[in-house]
């Protein structure tokens, strides 16, 4: 509940730090362009790829071509979408329990995680995110689906529920990062982690697909707004969402186990 | 009537740490099995700081200050005692706490690095939900004071270090804190850029009454701006009262310098307690008897050497804080 009360705090907080982001990138302008570029290529080269093996091979079982292209650009967008919320999260985060600047969180007057979190603003996941949104919507168009009124909530809670649900990952993974220290490859089980989602859930085994769905729903960030726009929908959604908001009161409760266990660094 | 900021009450922090052996052995070893030992950094502290008081908190290194600072900015939560700063316990209510607390890491900038520093300033405008028109007259105040008006408006990364550490300071007073917390703020800086600091310290805590404790290792700080000074060793507080007092803690001892007339061999001063000598001057330390005169040890001095100059005052404070951290 605490949490929920500096949650308008945090949004401003937020906001703000997205302007002074912004502003940074104005001041490097070549950088900001050439980080752009790079950065859409970066992010498209996943999608790319797949797109290259699934027209190569089989594809994926009840996956057409013009299906799996709304799916790339949902992934696409996806993508854009988390760099440019939290990019720099771990990194900072590394940065600052190494450094012994993470004090500098606990001495401001908002939840450390959210003001870690709220930091996280990335511009070069801005090209993504329209390039996501673009290839989806051309797609979509193309693939005939007729649009539902109930489709723009729906994504809108797959949205938030995806947004709070890497948020909690990003919480259990800082908060293990603030009493270890040193983090070495965990940070890379983290990103392969979360490209489980980079494909459609309906490929895995049932077990690791119901995990997908109702446990750690990574089915909220791709692959659910990809079947909403197809029109499949799922009773699973329903709970996915549960699942990704549920995740985020859990990982809160780690977190503030996991940083009382802080020691900082030495003066 | 003085009235308490900060209290704490047999306050202690231990740590746990892993205690390593030397080698590559050793390390392997540590993969599998490891020893721990317990670490006291702060040791039953008593500390009790006056509401509108500049406090030096001085000690040699690792000696506990930072951990005392970390406890009483909530940051750590001490093993046990108690402590009640503004009447909370700072990691207790931090949120509520860290409203009323501005803290200053010398060595750790929270400025935006690429952008003008009055972008940072605007970022803790709302954080703190300083309202506009409390945000600009603060601004005007502070950066009048400081002279930084145009300072202010340049790239960070642009800024000499006295610049960028008075942005440091308006950053941590723009929600105008009661208690502030400045750790080592005039580390590195010109005899210049420290006096402009020290004033500027000296008319907040006037002007608003502000509480400052401040870490260091400039005992022209301390001498400048604090009235009373702790000094932390060891864990365990060993001083703590007026710097006045402080210079008198080894009242009963002097230091003399001594100009020869002609050059003296060493030996000469056989039966002295010599500090510095070269052939033609030389410092002693001389402790007095209970009486406190004086002039016994002088004409011992007087008769046995041929002294063109003599000068005989207190030991220095800095002498004096060496021996209390060498105890």
């Amino acid at each position: 509940m605490k949490g929920l009360a500096a949650l308008p705090g945090l949004v401003r907080l937020f906001v703000w730090h997205c302007k002074l982001d912004i502003s940074r990138n104005m001041a490097y302008r070549f950088n900001f362009v050439v980080g752009m570029l790079i950065s859409l290529l970066y992010s498209g080269v996943a999608p790319v790829a797949q797109y290259l093996v699934f027209s190569a091979t089989n594809g994926y079982p009840g996956w057409t071509v013009p299906q799996l292209v709304l799916f790339q650009g949902m992934l696409l967008f996806w993508n854009g979408m988390r760099t440019m919320l939290f990019g720099k999260v771990l990194q900072q985060t590394v940065t600052l329990v190494r450094m012994g600047e993470f004090d500098r969180l606990l001495v401001k007057p908002y939840p450390p995680a959210g003001v870690l979190l709220t930091g996280g603003f990335q511009l070069n996941g801005l090209a993504p995110t329209l390039a996501g949104a673009v290839v989806a919507a051309v797609a979509f168009v193309r693939l005939g689906v007729e649009w539902h009124w109930w489709m723009l909530p729906l994504l809108l809670a797959f949205l938030l529920a995806g947004i709070g649900l890497y948020a909690a990952l990003l919480m259990l993974f800082c908060g293990v990062l603030v009493v270890v220290v040193q983090m070495g490859r965990l940070g890379e089980l983290f990103e392969r982690a979360v490209s489980f989602s980079d494909y459609p859930i309906s490929i895995y085994p049932k077990a690791v697909g119901a995990v997908f769905r109702f446990v750690l729903p990574f089915a909220v960030w791709v692959y659910f707004p990809a079947q909403t726009l197809l029109n499949r929908l799922d009773a699973a959604m329903i709970a996915a969402v549960v699942a990704g908001a549920a995740a985020l009161l859990v990982a809160n409760r780690i977190w503030n186990v996991l940083l009382d266990r802080y020691t900082s660094a030495g003066g | 009537m003085d009235e308490p900021m900060i209290r704490m009450r047999k306050v202690s922090k231990i740590y746990k740490v892993h205690h390593r052996t030397e080698g590559f052995w050793a390390s392997l070893k540590s993969v599998f099995h490891r020893e721990y030992k317990t670490v006291t950094a702060v040791d039953r502290i008593d500390l009790q700081v006056n509401r509108g008081e500049i406090r030096g908190l001085i000690g040699p290194n690792g000696a506990g200050k930072s951990t005392t600072i970390k406890i009483l900015a909530g940051v750590l939560h001490p093993s046990s005692g108690e402590v009640q700063v503004m009447g909370m316990v700072p990691w207790k209510e931090r949120e509520k706490y860290v409203r009323r607390l501005g803290v200053v890491f010398g060595q750790k900038s929270q400025l935006w690095w690429d952008l003008p520093a009055v972008d940072t300033f605007a970022l803790q405008k709302e954080m703190y939900k300083i309202p506009t028109s409390a945000y600009r007259e603060r601004l005007d105040y502070f950066s009048h004071l400081l002279g930084i008006g145009e300072v202010m408006q340049k790239p960070v990364r642009q800024l000499s270090l006295g610049e960028r550490m008075k942005c440091e300071l308006v950053c941590a007073m723009l929600h105008e804190p009661p208690l502030i917390f400045l750790d080592e703020p005039t580390i590195g800086l010109d005899v210049v850029s420290k006096e402009s600091i020290r004033n500027f310290i000296k008319h907040v805590n006037r002007d608003k009454q502000t509480t400052f404790i401040l870490t260091t290792h400039d005992l022209s700080d301390l001498e400048d701006l604090c009235e009373k000074v702790t000094i932390i060793n060891k864990g365990v507080v060993v001083f703590d009262d007026t710097l006045d007092k402080l210079r008198a803690y080894f009242s009963n001892k002097k230091i003399v310098e001594i100009h020869f007339d002609r050059p003296v061999a060493k030996s000469d001063l056989d039966g002295f307690d010599v500090r510095e000598f070269t052939p033609l001057a030389a410092t002693i330390e001389f402790a007095m008897d209970e009486t406190g005169d004086i002039r016994r040890e002088l004409g011992r001095v007087l008769d046995r050497l041929p002294v063109r100059d003599i000068n005989v005052g207190n030991i220095r404070i800095e002498e004096v804080i060496k021996q209390i951290y060498l105890t």
